[in-house]
């Protein structure tokens, strides 16, 4: 594992791992019960992990140097605006019978659109290109 | 934004990594702000201008 991975996961490793588990256990409750407060109630359990994830990358980003930060917001706000306009896109087309488009579907398509934005602005300012030749030479 | 940043930096010797520790950021921002791709916010300007013991005009040329 790489030491840049190492301390992403060190950052919201524990709170990733609370929703992965918490969504599972949420999965299997609703699956077994009846509409109600009861499956309302279990089907929000993953809401506090959610709630301790985003703290998490939010510290996680206030601790990055500002060239980082400048990186996960441009990304994100590109990603928001493209999935934006894609999921629109899609749901029109599911409104009118075209296609028929599944929730997960639609969070495959923003967590793509997410990492393609990353990929695209980390190029745009060769973040994490080696040095060449000289750049790191005294 | 132009700037002279890799010129003073080799004038001390230094490896972007030493430079970058020194201004506390990471050696892929020095490389971004040597290479032009990034500027950096004021108040590293103002961290930059300092090790370098020189004004912030004197390293970075906005009419460039």
């Amino acid at each position: 594992m790489s030491r840049q991975m190492s301390r992403y996961v060190a950052a919201v490793g524990w709170p990733a791992a609370a929703y992965v588990l918490s969504t599972i256990v949420a999965a299997l409750l609703t699956k077994h019960m009846q509409p109600g407060w009861p499956r309302m109630l279990a089907a929000a359990l993953p809401l506090p992990a959610i709630m301790w994830l985003a703290h998490a990358e939010l510290m996680r980003l206030r601790r990055c140097d500002e060239l980082r930060q400048r990186i996960e917001l441009e990304a994100m706000t590109i990603a928001f605006a493209l999935s934006f306009c894609l999921i629109l896109m899609l749901a029109l087309l599911d409104l009118f019978g075209a296609i028929h488009v599944t929730i997960f579907a639609a969070a495959m398509l923003m967590t793509l659109c997410l990492l393609g934005a990353h990929w695209w602005v980390r190029a745009r300012y060769r973040y994490g290109c080696p040095p060449r030749d000289g750049e790191n030479a005294p | 934004m132009n700037n002279h940043v890799r010129e003073l930096r080799e004038t001390k010797g230094w490896s972007q990594g030493q430079l970058a520790e020194q201004l506390d950021v990471s050696r892929q921002t020095v490389n971004a702000i040597e290479t032009g791709k990034y500027d950096p916010s004021l108040p590293l300007a103002f961290r930059i201008a300092r090790l370098f013991h020189k004004s912030i005009e004197a390293i970075f040329d906005p009419d460039a």
